[in-house]
This record gives C-alpha cells, sequence and structure tokens, in this order.
C-alpha cells in the first residue's frame, strides 16, 4: 500500500466520524484509531503465522457497526472466542435464531476470565464470523445480526 | 437476635472472653436473646464456658456467615464490604452469585455452599465439592475492575487466596499460570472467573473459588487422585486451618488485593509462578506451544522460548508443566 492510499484511507475514517478503522489484505494490515481528535495509524505485516496478540481491553469498543445486510457483534477484548460453555454442550446461538440484548452468543476467554457476551441487538443471527477456539482480537467481527 | 446482632457476639467472642452485660450492650438485645442465641449455637457445636465471663472455646466444623464476618472484620483495618450467604447445598455458588447479579445485587456479595451438586471448573470440567471438607464459593466483585483488564482480578484472587493460607498454615502455595495454586506440585485450589459483558460494557464478574481443606488421599475421586492435594495433606501432620476462618481470611486479603495497584499484585503473582523457567506444554487457541517458559510481562502474559527458538506471548491457554 502506498503512502497516498493511506492517507486517502485517513480522510476517509476522519470525514466519516469513524473512531477505528481496520483493513486487511493479503499480508498486509492497517489500522487506524482515532484518539484525542487525531487519527493515530498502526501499520503493520500480519504475521504469517497467527499468534496471540498482546492488547489490553480496550472499555468501550465500537459495538454493532453497521455492515453490509445487519449489524455486527464485535468483540469488546482480546481474548480466545468460544461458541458453548462447554466442549460438549451446544452453542450459544446459531445462524436463524433470534436474539434480544440480553441473550449469551458467546464467551471470550482471557487470562482465566471467562467473558460471557451479550448480543446487545435484537434480532436473527444470519452468519457467525470467528471461529470456535480461534484467538479474537479487540473489534473483531463475532456475529452478523439482521 | 437479627444477623447483625450475631456477627457483634461472634466479633466480640473471638476477641476473647467477655462479661453478659458487656454483650448485652454491644448486641443492643436484651439478655434472654442472647442467651437463646447461645442456646441454639450450642445446638450447632459451639462451645461456651461461662464464670464471671462468657468465653467461646471451641468452634463446630460449619461454615456460619455471621462468623465468617466477624472474623473478616476483626482481622482488618480496612473496611470490610462483604456480604456473606452460607448455603447447605446449591448446584453452583456460581451461579447463585450470577443470578443475584442479574437481579441487582451490588458487588462484594460472597456465597458459600457446603456441597455442590454442578460445580465446575474451565469449559465445564467437574470440580468436586463434597460437604465439609473444602471451602467452596464465590464472591462478586466490582465489574470496574475490569478496567484494568483481566489479570488484575485473576492474579488478585489467586494472590489473596495464597496469602491467606499461609497465614493460617505452614505450608507454601505456587500458582501455575494463571491462577491455579499447587503445593508441592499438587492443586489445592482452583480458581474460574466468569464475567457478563454487553457492548463492552462488564456488567458482573464473578470469582468462584475451590480450596482443598480437609481431605484425605481417598476423598478425591478418579483421576484428579494423582493431580489433587489438600492442605490436611500438606500441612505436616497437624490439623488444617478450621474452614470458616479460612474463609475470613481469604476475604479480607481479598479487599486487599483488588485494592492494590496492578503492578504490586503483578509482582507478587510473579514471584509465585511455578511456571516461570519451567518445560511447558501450552494448548493455546492457536495449537499447542512446545517451549521453556522465560518471563511474565507486565500485563501478565507468558512469554515462551518455543522449542523453534521463536518467542511466543501467550494470554491464554492450558498449561501443562513437564515433570521436573
Amino acid at each position: 500500500m502506498e503512502l497516498k492510499e493511506v492517507k486517502a484511507l485517513i480522510d476517509l475514517v476522519t470525514k466519516n466520524g469513524l473512531s477505528e478503522f481496520e483493513l486487511e489484505e493479503g499480508n498486509f494490515k492497517v489500522r487506524i484509531k482515532k484518539g484525542n481528535g487525531e487519527p493515530i495509524l498502526y501499520a503493520m505485516p500480519a504475521p504469517a503465522a497467527p499468534m496471540p496478540v498482546t492488547v489490553g481491553v480496550v472499555a468501550e469498543p465500537v459495538s454493532s457497526a453497521p455492515a453490509a445486510g445487519g449489524k455486527e457483534i464485535v468483540s469488546p477484548m482480546v481474548g480466545t472466542f468460544y461458541r458453548s460453555p462447554s466442549p460438549d454442550s451446544p452453542s450459544f446461538v446459531e445462524v436463524g435464531q433470534q436474539v434480544t440484548e440480553d441473550t449469551v452468543v458467546c464467551i471470550i476467554e482471557a487470562m482465566k476470565v471467562m467473558n460471557e457476551i451479550k448480543s446487545e441487538v435484537r434480532g436473527t443471527i444470519t452468519e457467525i464470523l470467528s471461529e470456535n477456539g480461534k484467538a479474537v482480537e479487540f473489534g473483531k467481527p463475532l456475529f452478523r445480526v439482521k | 437476635m437479627t444477623s447483625a446482632a450475631l456477627e457483634q457476639l461472634f466479633r466480640r467472642l473471638l476477641a476473647g472472653p467477655a462479661s453478659l452485660a458487656e454483650i448485652v450492650d454491644l448486641c443492643g438485645c436484651p439478655l434472654h436473646e442472647i442467651e437463646n442465641e447461645i442456646s441454639v449455637l450450642s445446638d450447632m457445636g459451639y462451645r461456651f464456658e461461662r464464670g464471671e465471663t462468657l468465653s467461646l472455646v471451641q468452634r463446630p466444623n460449619l461454615l456460619v456467615a455471621e462468623e465468617i464476618l466477624a472474623g473478616a472484620r476483626r482481622t482488618s483495618d480496612m473496611e470490610c464490604p462483604w456480604r456473606v450467604l452460607v448455603f447447605r447445598e446449591t448446584a453452583s455458588s456460581s451461579d447463585v452469585v450470577a443470578r443475584e447479579a442479574a437481579a441487582g445485587a451490588a458487588p462484594w456479595l460472597a456465597v458459600f455452599a457446603e456441597s455442590q451438586t454442578a460445580g465446575r471448573g474451565r469449559h465445564g470440567r467437574v470440580w468436586q465439592s463434597r460437604p465439609g471438607i473444602g471451602l467452596w464459593f464465590s464472591v462478586l466483585l466490582d465489574a470496574g475492575l475490569m478496567g484494568d483488564g483481566p489479570a488484575k482480578i485473576t492474579a488478585s484472587v489467586a494472590v489473596a487466596v495464597a496469602e491467606a493460607i499461609e497465614s493460617l498454615c505452614p505450608v507454601h502455595c505456587g500458582i501455575k499460570w494463571p491462577n491455579d495454586l499447587w503445593i508441592r506440585e499438587k492443586k489445592v485450589c482452583g480458581i474460574l472467573t466468569e464475567a457478563t459483558a454487553s457492548g463492552g460494557r462488564v456488567q458482573s464478574v464473578v470469582a468462584g473459588i475451590g480450596v482443598n481443606v480437609g481431605h484425605g488421599a481417598e476423598d478425591f475421586e478418579g483421576e484428579v487422585n494423582a493431580t489433587a492435594t489438600s492442605l490436611r495433606l500438606e500441612c505436616g501432620g497437624g490439623e488444617p486451618p478450621r474452614r470458616a476462618e479460612l474463609a475470613s481470611a481469604i476475604l479480607t486479603r481479598l479487599c486487599f488485593c483488588l485494592a492494590e495497584p496492578f503492578e504490586s499484585v503483578r509482582q507478587r503473582w510473579e514471584e509465585r509462578c511455578l511456571t516461570l523457567g519451567r518445560a511447558v506444554t501450552i494448548e493455546t487457541a492457536t495449537g499447542f506451544i512446545h517451549g521453556t517458559v522465560e518471563a511474565m510481562d507486565e500485563e501478565g502474559c507468558l512469554i515462551v522460548r518455543d522449542d523453534y527458538g521463536l518467542p511466543r506471548v501467550v494470554r491464554a491457554g492450558e498449561v501443562l508443566h513437564a515433570p521436573v
């Protein structure tokens, strides 16, 4: 990616009032995050093999950003994504299932704290966007709800 | 007699003998109510001696909420904000606390169960919780504590329980990362923290704690027999601590550790961490890592040098220590 494309991205993010933006293309990854009103840019090559990433829990993530055909439930923290409370039990939610704000949709584990994540939005699960047992980062889309 | 008055009675008698007149005054209730309470407590197994003063000379192996609270408040200069409930039996003390939290309960609620029919560990594993020999309880913590990251809670609870155990029992508690308490390579305490979050806001944090206290070797069923131990088995032939006293000590230490800055707790966590320097296999979300643990970083993650010589940062996973 060229510098002028990065600049264009920053302009786009600023103009649309987004607080955070992430793009992954091949082995290049860019994340723009706004702090103190100014965009801050982190750019890094995506690691060849996925590794647990060390980013702290952020108090206020961008939740349910409008996306193609519905809202997204995103991860509020870095951790491991689990679709069920234990390996032998059924998943919290499946595609096609109705959810309300209080429906628990998954668990994200970090430092042996099991965080039950609630849907926060009402609707029907149309897509599951993360794989069970995989590491997720802050802001990673987990489910699409329509 | 009210619960608050009973707690006063315990608090006074735990400090030493007292005259009935003083007790009447402290508890704020008439003498006949106090006599009645003493008779109820005697039926439960408490033993009193009477002369010019009343003394509490023996206490049963029971969990009584007022005694636990009195013990916690007696040993602490800090304000002790706990509320304590004791159940004879429940499915899981963490479920009770989670229900209370959902119904709007304030933090600093501790729920003890003499026995649990469905005590659980990570990923729904069974936690054996037979009556009378262990301390099975869950605490509702201030959700705001998660603002410092999950490691703060994980470290504080593990360190608090280890320090409380050592204050009452001549053992050394190490920590298998992140929060299993081990004595001499066997597990004596497990801790499972469950939080709920909605829209990025943490709504409740419940830490479930199980301490094996009075188990003999025959009390561990199945495969945990090889990996579990108890304070009785480790305290060198002496009596293990009374469960109610251990409960008080843990509640007191929890207040201290959770109020400390993360870095100060993290250092004590690191000092106790048996996993540092060990050859390990770690089951992480992205596969197994085989290597040697080199350090703990300032966030509490493990830095592992894997068998290919690459440094790996581990935030979550099941650690298996290679035998020493």
